[in-house]
């Protein structure tokens, strides 16, 4: 017998009141703190994956869109840009470094770039073992990709068209082989499949064009689709299965001067450059260039709203339930006004009263913050799992925040004030008063 | 011992009571008896420290509780005066057994349940350790009442129109009841009561 095990016969005795209360309170918990958890990641994945990347340069189109598919590989190409044009960027004297990405393939739904061995450096991915790609049809598979799709060194595979699993074409004739896999780095580098660039060229050359050249009056509807991403999933209802040449999908043959890339991510040695050189190739090329930080700042500044919104709902989901535990305790004191009497003449000062009361709003309280702690990390974990087939990125429900302890005082306040009138309240009783009328 | 002097108390300018000094010496049982509306649950709430007198002083053993802070006064309260009320009041959540347990954690005493068992027993309620009051019988309640009100051994033992609401039998078990523990613990014994057939078993008597 104490003070607590009082407090919890106590709410024990109104099981359906105490129930409702502590269910709002891990209703408006829970929901802060999925918010909470889903922004800290995503953020955190905007951060590390945008890194020191100054610029990306591919085909017009939505700026976010190019960011979306070169940096974070999560959209689809706005289309490709020429070799040349892209070299009169990486002479331009602003630029300190760039690293071309060519895409088009994907294996399992993992997409196969080809790109250099600087792009490693960005996300500072080493290998875990085996030796980095560097002939044609060589790999580097992520730590992601090899954990899921089960390839290890050594293993042979085929890309698949477009950048969803097995809907294309399988380039059955190109074997690439695993030569190593990265150590996880956190990062965008996890689910990437790297290759050099000309693999990817090679995969998308010559002994098509016959086809393509016969095709042409079908591939008109092609070009207006440039930036839209319907062709890949609708990929079975062409009336050829053979190639395509869609947008973002590397065509060429070898020394062919047109030959195109997807992108350029490209670094800057001098903070002037990022204002002009933006500004140089939107209006003066064929090409756009998007800066990073930007873009993702104005995605965020856009959701934002979203978050807040039903955050502060979730804030006034709180308060109602607040309210719930003041008026279920302060029901209560009518209902058992003989029984704090009765603690009274047992020997119970006010102040013990006072307690009990209050320790019976805490508890409510607590117990709708640890519920709700636990329904959004699970929540969190589930929506993880879903990420990760969709989007391969991986969110977790195990991280917590530091603004969850914050939530946890705010738990504490709450459940004290909502307990605070109905504690005086009881602890003034009138024992002899109460008593007499009985 | 309970030695009360000068007692007065008022409700308000119409309602106020003055009241006889009492000299109880320990171990002794006392009859306070008068018609309704006399004052006599008042007198014994003052003499329980339930309330506190508009002047006078009250001595239970070398302690004037009039002169006492309100959570000394509980806590005296827990330790020196067990109190048995005409309605009985229980913590309805608790069991019988939590029941005892509560008044003694509530005194500040230490928590025996082998003790509170042994006294259930020789009330004859130690079946019903686990039940909820509710599920007592009106006797068997009465005997729980009694129970908690002398688990600390209290010097003083009040009891407030004790038999009132009880038939012949009930009245007479409950009367043998509380008497035989207040003599066995050498405790005084004070009761306030306007049944008549409590009358003739008490030496001493006030009326009010």
């Amino acid at each position: 017998m104490n003070i607590f095990s009082i407090s919890c016969n106590n709410l024990r005795a109104k099981p359906l009141s105490t129930l409702l209360s502590l269910i709002l309170f891990a209703t408006g918990i829970s929901i802060i703190s999925l918010m909470l958890l889903a922004s800290y990641q995503v953020e955190e994945k905007f951060k590390k994956n945008v890194a020191n990347i100054d610029l990306v340069v591919g085909a017009k189109g939505s700026p976010l869109q190019l960011i979306l598919c070169n940096v974070f590989h999560i959209d689809y190409p706005t289309g490709n840009i020429l070799r040349e044009e892209a070299k009169m960027v990486e002479n331009h004297p602003f630029v300190d470094k760039t690293i071309p990405l060519a895409l088009g393939d994907n294996y399992k739904g993992y997409r196969i770039v080809g790109t250099n061995h600087d792009y490693l450096d960005i996300y500072n991915a080493v290998i875990q073992e085996g030796v980095l790609w560097d002939k044609d049809f060589e790999v580097t598979i992520g730590a992601v990709v090899a954990d899921r799709t089960g390839l290890g060194i050594g293993d042979n595979f085929t890309g698949v068209h477009g950048f969803i699993g097995n809907v294309g074409h399988h380039h059955d004739e190109f074997l690439y082989i695993v030569k190593s896999i990265l150590k996880p780095s956190g990062t965008v580098a996890d689910q990437i499949i790297f290759t050099n660039v000309a693999s990817v060229w090679k995969v998308h050359s010559t002994h098509d064009h016959e086809q393509h050249a016969e095709d042409d009056h079908d591939h008109s509807g092609h070009d207006a689709h440039h930036g839209q991403d319907s062709n890949y999933v609708q990929g079975e209802i062409h009336d050829h299965d053979k190639e395509h040449e869609h947008t973002g999908q590397l065509v060429a043959g070898d020394d062919d001067p047109t030959k195109e890339i997807t992108s350029l991510l490209v670094f800057i040695k001098n903070p002037m450059g990022a204002v002009q050189l933006p500004r140089l190739i939107n209006e003066n090329t064929n090409m756009q260039a998007a800066v990073p930080s930007f873009e993702i700042n104005r995605l965020v500044s856009l959701l934002g709203v979203g978050i807040d919104t039903i955050t502060a709902l979730a804030y006034f989901i709180m308060i109602i339930s607040g309210l719930s535990i003041f008026i279920s305790l302060l029901n209560s004191l009518k209902e058992r006004k003989y029984e704090l009497a009765l603690m009274r003449v047992l020997g119970s000062d006010r102040t013990k009263l006072f307690v009990i009361i209050i320790v019976e709003g805490l508890i409510i309280a607590v117990a709708g913050y640890i519920l709700g702690i636990f329904i959004s990390h699970a929540g969190m974990q589930l929506a993880g799992l879903y990420f990760e087939d969709s989007v391969h990125y991986s969110f977790s429900g195990l991280l917590f925040v530091k603004e969850e302890l914050y939530l946890f005082i705010g738990t504490i306040i709450v459940g004290f004030f909502a307990a605070i009138i109905p504690a005086v309240k009881g602890c003034m009783t009138n024992i002899s008063g109460t008593l007499a009328e009985a | 011992m309970l030695v009360a002097k000068d007692l007065e108390f008022a409700y308000n300018e119409r309602n106020s009571f003055r009241f006889p000094d009492i000299n109880c010496r320990q171990g002794e049982h006392w009859l306070i008896s008068g018609p309704s509306g006399c004052g006599k649950t008042t007198f014994l709430h003052l003499l329980a420290g339930l309330l506190r007198p508009g002047s006078g002083s009250i001595h239970i053993n070398d302690t004037d509780i009039v002169q006492l802070k309100k959570s000394a006064l509980d806590t005296f309260r827990g330790r020196n005066i067990g109190i048995v009320f005409q309605r009985s009041f229980f913590i309805r959540s608790l069991s019988v057994r939590k029941n005892i347990l509560l008044a003694q954690y509530m005194a500040g005493a230490k928590q025996d349940r082998a003790k509170a068992d042994s006294i259930l027993e020789s009330l004859n309620i130690i079946d019903k350790a686990t039940e909820k009051p509710d599920n007592l019988s009106q006797g068997e309640q009465q005997r729980l009442s009694i129970a908690r009100s002398i688990i600390n051994d209290p010097g003083v033992i009040l009891a407030d129109e004790p038999t009132s609401s009880l038939d012949d039998n009930n009245c007479e078990e409950m009367i043998s009841l509380i008497e035989g523990w207040a003599r066995e613990q050498g405790a005084s014994l004070l009761i306030v009561t306007h049944d008549q057939r409590m009358k003739d078993r008490f030496k001493n008597q006030i009326i009010l």
